[in-house]
């Protein structure tokens, strides 16, 4: 595993706590990025002592674009706040050019790695244009938007979810999105501001559940002294070798005003001192045993453009760490999409991205995205409802099964991952198979592939059969948004396809459209996200398919698609598992 | 009041802590408040508070390594 550790010296008064900081990484071996803010461009002591670590540790100077509270910014540009990216475009060049300046002046080279929790394209074109030897930047937090803002009592301003979760080429008109080619990258490298929990990030907010321990102690998953989790973490990321090809990344950014009194720390400063301590001491003994490799942020950079090429995939197979609940997820992500598979719900779509559509965004207050950074979903069952609550349900992807006359939806049947294939054209996730039904019970197994080419299918395998066959509706409910409230669907058309197709435009009135012959085909097309979806038969059985509008109560598509199933001989004690039939639905995603 | 009182530690309220949203407490005297929600207690109950919502993380003090996860 490759690891980055940087450090924000910002205010002179916490000097003490940088040196600390500092000295944790060296005495563990480990080399650290020093990213400063104008706070401590402003403070001589710091500078000193970033040019004394570079020399006599190694450690790189890059420029942060945190702390835009600081002085000389209020009187560049008249105010201050935390968000370079939500600056006009005037003040944001400003800043850059101001920053860039104070850094030369200070250190008497340029910068080529800087940090800021998100850099919207309008920005990274500013950076590109004003720093142009930049090559490596932190850019994006995992995840973060709508449960962080509501975290902070609705006043972190910081939307920024649908990224990657590891390093990534930016694309030049969605900083967040996977570039496709080398035409379509903005010029630098990304990575992510800290690692995140790949459960939790999904489940809540994920300010608490970072390789950042005191965000740990935020959210109160330590105790004492004692906070394993830290180390949990840093192993669920090891673990992910195996799954791309032998390659990690993990990093820490942890500033100085976590290990001092924190207004979200309940604790005293000492305890965020020592487990950060503990954090370094774990990473220094990985790094000592071979395990672990850490490397400047711009070191790292170069690293990533030598061995990982632009357009390739990543998985994350996270299980869940501190509570308990032995759930797992499957995420996914290239140049086309991010899919997130719950396993808890049947391994249905839990999110998912379609930077196939390759929306354009910039934020700020020319931009009509405002300060909405984030990559547009059109699956989000945490914001979106997902499992039906009180009356319908929400986005998200599902099969329901008639066993005997009786409906039953797999989403409420838990499986768990039991196994991975990362071949070259697709990633196979397979499912333990499940047994559904009350009475009559049926035994499905369930395997998704998720193709190079922006395709899922969904393969449904009859295992055991009380009642001879069974009917299966794959389906697929969605609607673009970026946060918890519903966007207007004006523009969406949904049709299906039979021997001609029918199509309608979208006005919240409930309508169905049905086929009933075989060769049949659903889809919708999103122009908020440029983006068309289509179910299709991928196993030459016979299929019906529906659209559903939704309406005011439930501003969903519904796209399904319905085959029968049966076991192919009848059961005995000599019959295999194999002997059953087996659907293969395919959820195309294109652009429009 | 935090301002004029640094001794006293900071607190979020603990309600609010378990909808997963930080709020400082205010405190008079004694008692700690939350401007959000009608939490009021004094610091004992908060920490007792504090302590029930750590609860549901079963495995804060556990250690799993590679090994662990494999079995997760
Ligand atoms: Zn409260």
């Amino acid at each position: 595993m490759i690891l980055n550790i940087m450090h924000r010296p910002d205010r002179a008064e916490r000097r003490g706590l940088f040196e600390l900081e500092q000295e944790y990484a060296h005495a563990n071996g480990i080399r650290t990025t020093i990213l400063m803010t104008a706070e401590s461009l402003a403070d001589p002591a710091q500078v000193a002592l970033a040019k004394e670590h570079a020399a006599e540790f190694g450690d790189e100077i890059g420029l942060s674009f945190h702390g835009l509270t600081h002085r000389s910014i209020v009187d560049l540009i008249g105010y201050g706040q935390e968000a370079l990216w939500l600056l006009s475009l005037v003040h944001k060049r400003a800043v850059i050019e101001h920053l860039a300046r104070e850094f030369e002046d200070s250190f008497g080279f340029a910068p080529t790695s800087l940090a800021s929790y998100h850099l919207d394209a309008s920005t990274m074109r500013l950076v590109r244009q004003i720093m142009p030897q930049v090559r490596a930047a932190v850019a994006g937090c995992f995840e973060e938007g709508v449960r962080v803002f509501h975290g902070c009592n609705h006043s972190w301003y910081l939307f920024n979810e649908g990224m990657p979760w590891g390093p990534w080429y930016p694309s030049s008109s969605h900083t967040l999105r996977p570039a496709r080619d080398a035409d379509d990258w903005c010029g630098i490298v990304a990575v992510p501001h800290l690692m995140r929990d790949m459960v939790l990030s999904y489940e809540g907010r994920n300010d608490f559940w970072a390789s950042h321990p005191p965000n740990v102690m935020r959210g109160m998953g330590y105790e004492g002294e004692e906070c394993p989790y830290d180390r949990n973490l840093i192993d669920m990321f090891r673990w992910q070798e195996q799954f791309n090809g032998g390659y990690s990344y993990y990093n820490s950014f942890v500033s100085t005003a976590w290990l001092a009194e924190h207004h979200a720390i309940d604790d005293r400063p000492e305890v965020a001192q020592s487990l950060y301590r503990q954090q370094l001491e774990y990473l220094g003994e990985l790094k000592r045993s071979g395990n672990v490799q850490d490397m400047t942020l711009t070191g790292f950079a170069d690293w990533y453009r030598d061995h990982r090429p632009i357009g390739s995939t990543e998985a994350f197979f996270a299980k869940e760490l501190l509570y308990g609940s032995g759930k797992h997820y499957f995420w996914y992500v290239d140049a086309n999409w991010r899919v997130l598979l719950d396993a808890t719900q049947g391994g249905g779509i839990g999110d998912l991205r379609p930077y196939v559509g390759e929306v354009a965004v910039d934020t700020g207050p020319e931009s009509p995205a405002l300060c909405y950074g984030t990559y547009p979903y059109l699956i989000q069952s945490q914001h979106r409802t997902g499992m039906p609550n009180h009356s319908s349900d929400g986005a998200r992807s599902t099969a329901l099964v008639t066993i005997a006359g009786e409906v039953y939806d797999l989403g409420e049947y838990p499986t768990r991952i039991a196994r991975v294939d990362r071949g070259p054209q697709a990633t196979v996730v397979e499912f333990e198979p499940v047994a559904v039904g009350d009475g009559a019970v049926a035994t499905i197994a369930t395997t998704v592939e998720l193709h190079r080419n922006g395709a899922i299918v969904y393969r449904r395998k009859l295992v055991a059969c009380d009642d001879g066959e069974i009917e299966v509706c794959e389906r697929v409910k969605l609607a673009p948004g970026i946060t918890e409230y519903p966007q207007p669907l004006a523009g969406v058309t949904l049709g299906v396809v039979d021997e001609a197709p029918t199509e309608i435009d979208y006005r919240y009135d409930g309508r169905r459209l049905a086929t009933s012959s075989s060769g049949a085909r659903a889809y919708a097309r999103f122009p908020s996200v440029s983006t068309r979806v289509e179910l299709e038969p991928a196993d030459g059985r016979r299929w019906t398919a529906r659209a559903e509008e939704g309406h005011l109560f439930s501003p969903y598509v519904t796209l399904s698609m319905t085959t029968k199933l049966s076991m192919t001989t009848k059961l005995s004690m000599t019959t295999k598992p194999s002997d059953g039939q087996e659907s293969a639905l395919c959820v195309r995603l294109s652009r429009m | 009041m935090r301002q004029t009182e640094p001794d006293v530690a900071t607190l979020r309220c603990p309600v609010c802590f378990d909808r997963e949203i930080d709020v400082l407490l205010m405190h008079r005297d004694e008692r700690y408040y939350c401007v959000k929600c009608s939490y009021r207690g004094d610091a004992d109950d908060v920490r007792t508070r504090h302590r029930h919502s750590r609860s549901k993380f079963v495995n804060r003090t556990r250690r799993i390594d590679l090994g662990g996860i494999e079995t997760l």
